[in-house]
């Protein structure tokens, strides 16, 4: 059935660009049919991204999009003077993506990293890859070479992702189509480069992500491994809610009541690219980050709302109440699939914690590569120490090591009716000053990362191992695990982790751990618990990873807007804040990571169409200036005395952004070239973006343009809590530095920097 | 040598457009005086072809009779009869004469109801009286309000031609009539249009002259004013609301709805004197003049005998001409007076702009536009169909027009059609659908309220 929509949704988007360019069509269809006024409006598009600027350059989307607007208009029904049916309906397809082995660019079938990443190595990501062996290049083991071929002849037998190769169950070229490597930057800003038999020059945690839609292990995880054919039409978990129906509602009024239900976007709010009332709608920043205008990537909801437009009340005018019920399902902000041309390098990490759990957590085996030890060995290895051996569903993989690792969930609320959002609205005028303010009750859409158990090695816990978590065991090697006395596991690497194979660890909630490592003695647990700060623990490297999922948290945000025309300069000033209370923000302090802030956002705006005549006599130019900020008023965090590593929040205290954005327009408005700069002082990071359109009529119009990115790359290290254990020292001595997890917050708008594009779109509009 | 390059630079002069010999105020204020002067050789019943049209060139401004005059004119002379307002506001004129007074900074103060000021004591060059005949212009006869079903903005580019543009065939070809002649079409927006005025009502003089006697959602408003666009797609749903404060000196309050962020946003001041959307207009420039009064210096100029589509004998305009840019209609002459704009805001793109005003339906005919040089940039001309006309009763059944009662006698609105000599282009805005219903409240709030803009797409 699924299948026979998409098809539908195809050849509809075929059939409408063939008849929309063959014959002549009205500007708008009005026809009189099914007892009313229908009219029918949209437009086809055709928009080509090509990614460019520092390396490769090449074709990132190219977006087929049909929009259809139908709706059909009645008058004086029942008790309601206008009723109206409405829908969006948008197809849509991604060229580029889809057939990205035959563009040869990225997306499917692709073998090639995206704009945040590198090509999958153990030069690149020597964890992710080689797992333990990494351990090996320092005390000089020749197998760690394996890190950069895949071939056999690896340390251990399990661990990183590369173990599947070496244990002979892939190919080597499984490994370019489907992962990169990513966050590998280093303290010197350059690349990670970990040359076996030397280690690296500088430390760092590079990570792997999936460049494909494999199936990942994460409960409820979104846009996570959408089928291609979903990515490439857009139908990814953000947008699949009866899709290609972007919007779908009927719209009725009756003297001073509106009302308005079913899948619609609700636009609060006074401010351009930012969301500080405008909470109604979750956002999918994964189709093109922030460049589309909100209306073209919010995410619908199923909503009802209701106006009362009460006129006067008291000293004020032009009254509005609106209460809005949201009784769709929770959906947070899209960052995309991480094959998306433009998925948020969040979305990237998301597959990388999600692979961790896919390929680490699970329970190691032997490969093909291993079946001599059949032979050589029959005491202690038996078939079903291999791979497969427990059926086509065997779980096992020679790159799991057996505890609890990565992203195992997010933990979406279910639908239930107390699950629901809500919010009122009140708008109206005081004198000259337009005023709205707004409560909202809803889920906090940025995903939150909790860590619900972390692995603690018992030689950490000591006697009071046995009290605390569950027993578990970070299986390095199988063979060392099955024989311990095979020559391999005496020397070398294995002898540096203790010969056995494996490390015993207790699989604990992460607050109890550390107060159980503290009371067992370890001191930087007990620092930690005394500065109420886990990172002291955590970043000893004690801890051999944990497992995450992804939290999200009612809250309850309060807006108050204005805005106010100042006569003397012509200007309009726009003010909106909002405050949220009780924000589930991550926090690596904690030892769940896991905090909550109240929030203040608020933003000034200036609005001034502004004549320059020697660059227009005809037309203004409209300039926008803005200045936003996100003040978190619990805010936790900075760097570590004698360190650039920062701990506690992902964000500074204050994040200050500053738009600047112009329109102009020529040519009686059918050349409309736009700007905008967009400024973040924590980050110092930057986005610009130029384009111009061309309205050839009344139909047709041609728009090109680029955006750009840079900046943001000072300041990017943040600890990595559990997983400290898995960044690799530099060989320099310095301390272990990272841009994982949450450094690429620290880089802000700038962590896309490497996107660059330059576009250009055809539409035919109808 | 020198002979034929004398005769060559005198071609080049003569071939010339307007802008270039650059036609000034003085020019126009030349016109004035000859214009006043002239006697007319034309009488009601003629035809004026371009072989007479001699006849007819003193009573059209100078900057417009050659937009007029063309091979092919047909201009039927026509007497537009009475068209003076209705009795209520006769009534309310002649009960409140002479307490109007203009206050130093010009604001009209002590003003209840009809005509402010009697226009025949009015002195050129003075200031004072271009005070009083521009706020003659603001609270002239309207009933509640202009209110419009469907506008089309049409972009014409000179010479060329339109036939195959899209709008002759929309709509099953219903449009293909109004448009004749020349002229290359560009865009055609469309849209709604209302104004609904709140105070200063001459026939509501049991509510004190206010709608629901100024309470509600009439407190201290002049008048609010609503302009939609739904086509073509993406400018479809953009809309705009002004608010005029009855106090003179406070200024509006403008809004506009704009989809692509689905959010209303608040506008400045200086948006009203800007291109609507790529038009040749400004909100500014509706009616001839839609802006604030107080904004600009005033300065009655005189009187003038012009000739203008004072009565349409169509229910809608119908253009023709080598650009498709004059109605093709029955033309009469007319009194008018002439008060020049002078905007105070440095920024304002225009130096200065006349405004011909009718002497007894108080509706403009013309206007004309100079920029920061004092070149002529803009004139426009009005069509005006008077209300109780049976032609005018069609209004009501096709457009989304509405009824307007009987016996309002209002000079409404039928088209604005602007050339910018400049740029060899203009603007038609013929209205359809329209007319000057009573107000019912209920009705317009939904209309006229911020709010509703965002009840929009």
């Amino acid at each position: 059935m699924k299948r026979s929509i998409r098809a539908l949704s195809l050849g509809a988007c075929a059939l409408s660009s063939a008849l929309l360019v063959s014959t002549p069509a009205d500007a708008r269809i009005v026809v009189n049919a099914l007892g009313g006024e229908v009219e029918i409006e949209g437009f086809l598009s055709s928009e080509a991204r090509a990614r460019v600027g520092s390396g490769e350059a090449y074709l990132n989307q190219w977006i087929q999009r049909l929009q259809i607007e139908p709706n059909i208009n009645y008058k004086d029904v029942g008790p309601f003077q206008t009723l109206s049916f409405n829908a969006v309906i948008r197809p849509e397809f991604d060229a580029a993506y889809y057939y990205g082995d035959t563009f040869g660019s990225r997306g499917r079938g692709s073998n090639k990293p995206s704009y945040l990443g590198y090509d999958f190595s153990g030069r690149t990501d020597p964890v992710g890859f080689g797992g333990f062996d990494f351990v090996g290049a320092f005390v000089g083991q020749s197998g760690v070479t394996t890190l950069n071929s895949g071939a056999a002849g690896a340390v251990f037998s399990t661990g990183g992702v590369g173990k599947i190769v070496t244990n002979g169950l892939q190919a080597p070229s499984w490994i370019d189509q489907n992962f990169q490597s990513i966050l590998s930057r280093t303290p010197g800003g350059n690349k990670f480069d970990f040359v076996p038999g030397k280690g690296s020059a500088e430390s760092g945690f590079p990570l792997f992500a999936v460049t494909s839609q494999m199936p990942l292990n994460c409960r409820g995880c979104q846009n996570l491994d959408n089928d291609p054919l979903d990515v490439a039409m857009n139908n990814t978990d953000s947008n699949s809610n009866i899709y290609p129906f972007r919007e779908l509602y009927v719209d009725a009024t009756a003297g001073d009541w509106w009302f308005r239900v079913g899948k619609q976007q609700i636009v609060w709010g006074k401010t351009d690219f930012f969301r500080l009332q405008d909470i109604v709608n979750p956002v999918d920043f994964g189709q093109h980050f922030f460049f589309d205008s909100f209306e073209d990537i919010r995410i619908p909801q199923w909503m009802a709302s209701i106006q009362y437009k009460a006129g006067d009340i008291g000293p004020t005018t032009d009254n509005a109440i609106q209460f809005v019920w949201n009784f769709d399902r929770f959906k947070p902000v899209g960052l995309g699939n991480p094959s998306q041309g433009w998925a948020h390098p969040f979305a990237m990490q998301k597959s990388t914690f999600a692979g961790f759990n896919q390929f680490f957590s699970v329970e190691p085996c032997l490969g093909p590569n291993y079946l001599n030890l059949l032979q050589s060995d029959p005491t202690h290895f038996a078939p079903s120490d291999f791979c497969g051996s427990a059926g086509p569903n065997d779980p096992r993989s020679p790159s799991g090591f057996g505890q609890p690792v990565g992203l195992s969930a997010e933990n979406r609320p279910d639908w239930k009716i107390e699950h629901t959002q809500g919010g009122l609205r009140w708008e109206f005028r005081f004198g000259e000053v337009h005023i709205a303010l707004s409560n909202y009750s809803g889920y906090g859409d940025i995903p939150v990362f909790r860590f619900h158990s972390i692995n603690i090695p018992n030689g950490v816990l000591g006697a009071s191992a046995a009290n605390v978590g569950t027993q578990d065991n970070l299986i390095y090697d199988l063979v060392c695990v099955k024989n311990p006395a095979s020559p391999q596991c005496n020397s070398g690497a294995a002898a540096l982790l203790g010969g056995t194979g494996q490390i015993p660890v207790r699989v604990v909630e992460p607050g109890e751990g550390l107060a159980a490592a503290a009371a067992a003695g370890f001191v930087p647990a007990q620092q930690a618990l005394a500065a109420n700060d886990a990172s002291l623990f955590y970043n000893t490297g004690a801890v051999l990873g944990g497992q995450v999922d992804i939290q999200y948290k009612r809250r309850n945000t309060t807006g108050l807007s204005f805005d106010y025309f100042e006569g003397y300069t012509g200007t309009v000033l726009r003010v909106e804040s909002s405050w949220t209370l009780g924000e589930l923000v991550n926090n690596t302090r904690k030892a769940n990571w896991v905090d909550k802030s109240d929030v203040m956002r608020w933003s000034i705006g200036i609005d001034r169409p502004t004549w320059i005549k020697w660059l227009n006599k005809n037309r203004t130019f409209f300039l926008s200036m803005q200045l936003f900020d996100t003040w978190y008023l619990n805010h936790e965090g900075g760097t570590l005395p004698g360190s650039e590593e920062h701990t506690g929040y992902y964000v500074d205290e204050h994040n200050f952004i500053t738009t600047f954005f112009f329109i102009a327009n020529y040519m009686r408005d059918r050349l409309t070239p736009i700007g905008f700069v967009v400024w973040e002082e924590a980050s110092r990071s930057y986005v610009a973006g130029l384009s111009t359109e061309w309205k050839i009529d009344n139909h047709w119009s041609i728009k090109g343009g680029l955006n750009t990115i840079w900046g943001g790359t000072e300041n990017f290290r943040h600890d990595s809590g559990p997983f400290r254990s898995f960044v690799v020292p530099g060989a320099n001595g310095n301390n272990p530095f990272q841009e994982s997890v949450f450094g690429v917050a620290h880089e802000g708008i700038g962590a896309l920097r490497g996107n660059d594009e330059l576009f250009m779109q055809m539409k035919y509009q109808f | 040598m020198k002979k034929p390059m004398y005769y060559a630079l005198l071609a080049a002069f003569a071939a010339t457009p307007l802008v270039a010999t650059a036609f000034t105020p003085d020019d126009f204020m030349a016109w004035v005086k000859a214009n006043q002067e002239a006697k007319p050789q034309f009488v009601d019943g003629d035809t004026i072809t371009y072989e007479k049209a001699n006849l007819v060139r003193p009573f059209l401004p100078a900057e417009f009779a050659d937009e007029v005059i063309f091979q092919g004119m047909d201009m039927k002379i026509k007497d537009a009869g009475d068209i003076t307002p209705s009795d209520a506001y006769k009534a309310a004129t002649e009960k409140f004469k002479g307490t109007a007074t203009i206050a130093a900074d010009g604001a009209l103060e002590n003003y209840t109801a009809g005509r402010p000021f009697d226009p025949a004591t009015f002195k050129p060059g003075s200031k004072e009286d271009g005070w009083k005949m521009v706020w003659n212009w603001n609270f002239r006869w309207q009933n509640a309000g202009l209110r419009v079903g469907e506008v089309h903005w049409v972009w014409v580019r000179k010479g060329g031609e339109h036939t195959n543009h899209e709008i002759m065939s929309d709509g099953n070809g219903r449009y293909k009539q109004f448009y004749q002649g020349g002229g290359s079409f560009e865009r055609v927006l469309t849209g709604p249009y209302q104004r609904v005025m709140f105070s200063h009502r001459a026939e509501l003089a049991a509510t004190n002259y206010k709608v629901n006697n100024g309470e509600g959602f009439a407190k201290g408003t002049e008048f609010r004013e609503y302009t939609g666009f739904t086509a073509p797609f993406d400018i479809s749903g953009t809309a705009f609301l002004i608010l005029r404060y009855d106090d003179p000196r406070k200024g509006d309050d403008s809004w506009a709805y704009i989809p692509s962020l689905r959010r209303v946003r608040r506008i400045s001041v200086e948006v009203k004197s800007d291109s609507l959307l790529g038009t040749d207009h400004t909100l500014e420039d509706f009616y001839c003049f839609n802006g604030r009064p107080l904004e600009h210096d005033w300065e009655y100029i005189g009187t003038a005998n012009m000739l203008a589509v004072a009565r349409s004998r169509n229910t809608h305009t119908v253009y023709y001409g080598p650009n498709g840019w004059i109605p093709l209609d029955d033309w009469a002459l007319r009194k008018m007076d002439i008060i020049k704009q002078v905007p105070k805001r440095a920024s304002h793109p225009y130096s200065q702009k006349f405004l011909t005003v009718d002497r007894d339906s108080g509706e403009c005919y013309y206007a004309n536009s100079f920029d920061k040089a004092n070149n002529l940039w803009k004139v426009w001309q009005l069509t005006k169909a008077f209300t109780d006309d049976p032609q005018f009763k069609a209004q009501a059944t096709d457009f989304d027009g509405v009824p307007t009662p009987a016996g309002l006698r209002v000079s409404s609105f039928q088209s604005i059609n602007v050339i910018d000599l400049q740029n060899n282009r203009g603007t038609l805005v013929p209205c359809r659908g329209i007319g000057n219903p009573d107000t019912d409240l209920n009705v317009v709030k939904k209309i006229l309220d911020v709010n509703y803009l965002t009840e929009g797409r």
